[in-house]
C-alpha cells in the first residue's frame, strides 16, 4: 500500500472490537492500526499520512477524553469516539472539544465509514495547511528583523512613506525592504503577501507591538 | 424313759436360763469368765471332797502305823531291860565286883538310852494314842529306879556280898521286868482293838468313797454341762435371730426387726442390725422415690429417650417415644424402632448410627419419624456412648427431639434469605444495567463490524474470501461471547434454588469482573487480581457466590466515587490460606469504614440511597457457604473485605 495512502488508528481496550474494526477498515481498502490504550498509541510511531482516529470513551487509566485533550495540542488526527454506552455529558465533551462523531456500540456501518472518510478528508486539509504554513514560515524566517518590522507595516496597509516616517528611516529603504520580502517570502503579489501573513498570523500581533 | 429325764432338763435349763440366770445382762466375755470359773471351782470342790474321803482313809492307815510303832517301842524297852538284867545277873554270877562296875556301866546306858528313845517315840505319837497313861510314868519310874538300883548292886557287890546282889537282883530289877511284861501286854491288847477299830474304820471310809466321789464327779458335771448349756444357749438364740434378721433383709423385708433382750455384744449387734435396717428401708424408700422422680422425668420431658446395648439394640425406650409414636414396648427394642423412620431417612440414619456405633463416637442425625397419627415429622436425634473405666463402651443413651417447626422455620427463613438475595440481585442488576448494557454491546458491536467486514470480501471482485471466513470466525465467536454474558445476566436474575456444586472460585471472580468491566471503566476503577493457581475447588452455589462478590466489589468501587485526589484502585487476592480453606481478599483505596463489625448488619448504610442490605446479605451467603467474612479498615486508605469459604473435601481425597 502508498506510504501516504490514509491510516486509521484504533484505541479499544476489547480485543474483539479493535479485531472487528480493523478488519473493517481493511474491507473497505485503508489501512488500520490498533492500540489497547492510550499510552500504547502514543508511544507508537505514525506514518506521515492522513489519518484518523478511532478512540473508545472507557479506556483503563487514561480515557478517551484526557487522550483527546492530551492530543489537541499537537497535529493528532481528527478523533471518531465511540462508546459502550453514551451519556450526554461525555458526548458534549467530546464533541466541543473537536470530534468528528460520537458513536454508539454496535455502531452502523455507514456512519461509521462516513465519519472515517470525513476525518481523513479533514486531517488531509490539516495535512495540507499545516505544510503549506511550514512552508511560508520558512520563508519567513529568512527575514531580517527589519523586514519583519517593514512586513507588519505592509500588511496593515500603510505606504512606504508612513512606514519610514513611523519606523525613522528613508522610504527608499522601505522599497529595498519590500522587494526583499516579496523576494523573500515569494508572494507574487501584495495581495498574496497578505494573505501569507494573515496565514502565519503575525498581523495583528506584531501591530499591536 | 432316759430321753424324758433330758427334756425334762432341757426344760429346767431354759427356766433356769431365763428366770435366774439373765445372762443377757452381762458381756458373753464376762459371761463365759464367770461360766468357767464357776465350773472350776466346782471341779475343785468335787476335788477337794474327794481329798477329804482319801485323807480319812490315810488317817486310819496312820494310827494303824502309829499303834504297831507303841507296841514296838514298848518291847524293845522290855527287850532291853531283859537284857540289862540277864547282862548284871550275867555279871553277878561271876562274882568279880570289878568286873561288874566295868560291865554295869554299858548295859545300863543301852537300857537307858532305849528308855529315852521309847520316851521321845511316844511323845511323837497322837495324844489319843497314849492311852496307856501309865506307859510314860512306868517307864519314867523304870528309869530313875534303874541307876540307884545299880549302884546298890555295885556297892554290894563290891563290898563283896554277892548273895545280897542275888537277892537285890531278883528283888528289885526282877520287878522292873515284870512291870514292863505288863505293859507289853496292856498295850498289845489295846493295840488289838485299836487295829480292829481302826479297820472297821477303813472299811466304813472305803465305802463312803465309793459313793462320795461318783456322786461329786456327777454333780459337779452337772453343775458345768447347765451351765455350758445355759451360756451357749445365750449365745446361740440371739445368733439365731440375727441370721433370721439378716436373711429376711436379703430378702428385702426391709421392715423386719430383731427383737433385742439383755445388753450383751449380740444385744449391740441387734440393736445396729436394726439401725442398719431402719437406714437401709430409709434409703431404699429414697431410692425407690428419686426412681420414680426420674422415671417420670424421663417418661414426661418433650423428647423420646431410649438406651441400647453397646451393640445398639435398644433396651429402654420411654412413655413419651411409645405415646408418640404409638407403637407398643415391643416394637421398639432392639432395632425394630427403625419400622417408624421414614422410608427416605431410613437407610442414611442407619449408616451413621452403624458408623457410630463402630467408631464410638457420639452422632448427631436428622430424621423423620411417624407419629401415631401417620404424619411423618423431622427429629433431631443424638446418641451417646457411656464408657466404663476401661473405655469400653456399656451403653448408648440417646433422645430425639421433634424439630418439624424449626424446619419449617429454617425452611421459612431460607425462603427470606433466598427473596431477599434474589431483590438484592435484581436491584444490584438494575444499578449495573449501563455497564452490562456495555458488556453485551462490546462483543455486538465486534460481531457488527466483523459482519459488514464480511459482507464487504464476499462481494469484492474478486471475493476475498479467506478473509470473509475468518471475520465469519469472529462473528461466531464474539456472539457467542455476547450470548454469554447475556445468560450470565439472565441467571443472575432468575430466582434459582441454591444448587451446590463444585466451583473454581477464581473462575467466579474473573465472570463477576468481566460483568462489571463496564462499571470499572465508566467510573475509572483499576482493577488490579492475584489470583492464586494453587485454589482448590469449592463446594457452592454458583449464582449466591457471584452475587457475593458482585456486592462487595460494586462496594468497593461505589466507596471510591468520593475519592478524586488518587488514582482508584480495586485489588482483589485469592490464594488458599490453609489446606482446609481458600481466603478471598478484597481491597479498595475509597473513603474507609468507620466500624469494620456494624456493617454487616443489616439496614446499616453510608450510601444515600443504600438500603443496607448488601453485606448482611453478604454474610449470609457466606455463612451459608460455612465460610467466615470480615472487614478490615486499616494500614492506609479504603477498607479490605476478606472471605474465606471450605476446600471440597472429596476433591481432596
Amino acid at each position: 500500500m502508498n506510504p501516504d495512502s490514509p491510516i486509521v488508528f484504533v484505541v479499544d481496550d476489547d480485543y474483539r472490537v479493535r479485531e472487528a474494526l480493523c478488519r473493517l477498515i481493511s474491507s473497505i481498502g485503508l489501512r488500520a492500526a490498533a492500540f489497547g490504550s492510550a499510552a500504547e498509541f502514543l508511544e507508537s510511531e505514525k506514518p506521515d499520512a492522513p489519518a484518523c482516529l478511532i478512540l473508545d470513551l472507557q479506556l483503563p487509566r487514561v480515557s478517551g477524553l484526557e487522550l483527546q485533550q492530551e492530543l489537541a495540542a499537537g497535529d493528532a488526527p481528527p478523533i471518531v469516539f465511540i462508546t459502550g454506552h453514551a451519556d450526554v455529558p461525555s458526548s458534549v465533551r467530546a464533541m466541543k472539544a473537536g470530534a468528528i462523531e460520537f458513536l454508539s456500540k454496535p455502531f452502523n456501518e455507514q456512519e461509521l465509514l462516513q465519519a472515517i472518510d470525513a476525518a481523513i478528508t479533514l486531517d488531509r486539509e490539516a495535512r495540507r495547511k499545516r505544510s503549506e504554513l511550514a512552508e511560508l514560515q520558512k520563508h519567513y524566517s529568512l527575514l531580517t528583523p527589519r523586514e519583519r518590522e517593514v512586513l507588519s507595516f505592509v500588511v496593515a496597509g500603510f505606504a512606504n512613506k508612513q512606514t519610514a516616517g513611523d519606523l525613522g528611516i528613508a522610504e527608499n529603504t522601505i522599497g529595498v525592504h519590500r522587494g526583499q520580502i516579496m523576494r523573500k517570502m515569494g508572494a507574487r503579489s501584495l495581495a498574496e503577501l497578505v494573505r501569507m501573513a494573515d496565514k502565519l498570523g503575525i498581523t495583528r500581533t506584531s501591530t499591536q507591538a | 424313759m432316759q430321753w424324758h429325764t433330758v427334756t425334762e432338763f432341757g426344760r429346767w435349763v431354759k427356766r433356769v436360763e431365763a428366770k435366774t440366770l439373765r445372762a443377757e445382762r452381762f458381756n458373753i466375755g464376762h459371761r463365759l469368765i464367770v461360766c468357767f470359773v464357776f465350773i472350776i471351782l466346782v471341779m475343785l470342790g468335787a476335788d477337794a471332797v474327794v481329798l477329804w474321803q482319801f485323807h480319812l482313809v490315810h488317817a486310819q492307815a496312820e494310827r494303824l502305823n502309829d499303834i504297831d510303832q507303841t507296841l514296838v517301842t514298848l518291847l524293845r524297852v522290855h527287850t532291853s531291860l531283859l537284857e540289862f538284867y540277864a547282862g548284871v545277873e550275867a555279871l553277878a554270877q561271876t562274882e568279880d565286883a570289878g568286873l561288874l562296875v566295868t560291865g554295869a556301866g554299858p548295859l545300863r546306858t543301852a537300857a537307858l538310852e532305849d528308855m529315852q528313845r521309847a520316851v521321845s517315840a511316844f511323845s511323837l505319837l497322837p495324844s489319843d494314842l497314849q492311852r496307856g497313861p501309865n506307859i510314860v510314868p512306868t517307864i519314867h519310874v523304870i528309869q530313875s529306879s534303874l541307876p540307884s538300883q545299880l549302884e546298890t548292886i555295885i556297892t554290894l557287890a563290891t563290898s563283896g556280898d554277892w548273895r545280897a546282889v542275888q537277892l537285890r537282883l531278883s528283888n528289885q530289877v526282877r520287878p522292873l521286868e515284870t512291870l514292863t511284861s505288863a505293859l507289853v501286854e496292856q498295850v498289845d491288847h489295846e493295840a488289838g482293838e485299836q487295829r480292829a477299830q481302826t479297820v472297821l474304820n477303813v472299811k466304813r471310809v472305803e465305802r463312803l468313797v465309793f459313793l462320795v466321789v461318783p456322786m461329786t464327779a456327777t454333780v459337779a458335771l452337772l453343775i458345768a454341762a447347765t451351765l455350758g448349756l445355759a451360756i451357749t444357749r445365750s449365745i446361740t438364740h440371739p445368733l439365731a435371730r440375727l441370721v433370721e434378721g439378716s436373711e429376711a433383709l436379703a430378702r428385702g423385708e426391709f421392715e423386719h426387726r430383731v427383737a433385742i433382750t439383755g445388753e450383751d455384744e449380740l444385744a449391740h449387734l441387734g440393736q445396729v442390725f436394726n439401725d442398719t435396717a431402719r437406714r437401709l428401708r430409709d434409703l431404699y424408700g429414697a431410692l425407690q422415690t428419686s426412681e420414680d422422680r426420674l422415671r417420670l422425668v424421663i417418661d414426661t420431658i418433650p423428647a423420646h429417650v431410649w438406651s441400647a446395648a453397646p451393640d445398639g439394640s435398644v433396651d429402654f425406650i420411654n412413655r413419651r417415644w411409645l405415646e408418640s409414636t404409638g407403637l407398643s414396648v415391643e416394637s421398639g427394642l432392639g432395632w425394630n424402632w427403625s419400622s417408624a423412620v421414614h422410608p427416605d431417612d431410613l437407610k442414611r440414619f442407619v449408616d451413621e448410627l452403624q458408623r457410630a456405633l463402630a467408631d464410638g463416637k457420639p452422632m448427631e442425625s436428622e430424621a423423620r419419624l411417624r407419629r401415631a397419627d401417620g404424619e411423618y415429622r423431622w427429629f433431631l436425634i443424638r446418641n451417646v456412648p457411656l464408657r466404663d473405666e476401661l473405655g469400653n463402651i456399656v451403653k448408648w443413651y440417646g433422645t430425639s427431639i421433634d424439630i418439624e417447626d424449626r424446619k419449617e422455620a429454617e425452611e421459612a427463613l431460607r425462603q427470606a434469605q433466598a427473596d431477599l438475595a434474589h431483590v438484592n440481585r435484581v436491584s444490584t442488576m438494575g444499578e449495573l444495567t449501563a455497564s452490562i448494557a456495555h458488556e453485551v454491546n462490546q462483543p455486538l458491536a465486534a460481531v457488527v463490524a466483523s459482519g459488514h467486514a464480511c459482507l464487504r470480501f464476499l462481494s469484492a471482485q474478486p471475493p476475498s474470501l479467506a478473509k470473509a471466513f475468518e471475520a465469519a470466525e469472529s462473528i461466531v465467536r464474539d456472539g457467542k461471547a455476547a450470548g454469554e454474558v447475556v445468560r450470565r445476566i439472565r441467571a443472575l436474575f432468575k430466582r434459582a434454588a441454591i444448587e451446590k456444586v463444585t466451583l473454581d472460585l477464581n473462575e467466579v471472580i474473573c465472570e463477576v469482573l468481566s460483568l462489571l468491566h463496564g462499571e470499572t471503566e465508566r467510573r475509572r476503577v483499576i482493577v488490579e487480581t492475584d489470583l492464586g493457581k494453587d485454589m482448590a475447588p469449592v463446594m457452592g452455589d454458583r449464582i449466591q457466590l457471584q452475587q457475593l462478590l458482585l456486592n462487595l466489589l460494586l462496594n468497593g468501587i461505589e466507596a471510591m466515587d468520593p475519592v478524586l485526589d488518587r488514582s482508584k484502585k480495586l485489588f482483589i487476592r485469592s490464594k488458599r490460606d490453609c489446606p482446609e480453606t481458600v481466603l478471598v481478599e478484597i481491597r479498595d483505596y475509597g473513603v474507609g469504614l468507620k466500624d469494620s463489625e456494624r456493617v454487616f448488619e443489616a439496614f446499616v448504610t453510608t450510601k444515600e440511597n443504600g438500603m443496607g442490605m448488601g453485606l448482611a446479605i453478604c454474610r449470609s451467603i457466606v455463612e451459608a457457604h460455612n465460610g467466615r467474612l470480615w472487614a478490615t479498615s486499616g494500614e492506609g486508605p479504603g477498607a479490605t473485605f476478606c472471605f474465606t469459604l471450605p476446600v471440597k473435601l472429596s476433591a481432596e481425597s
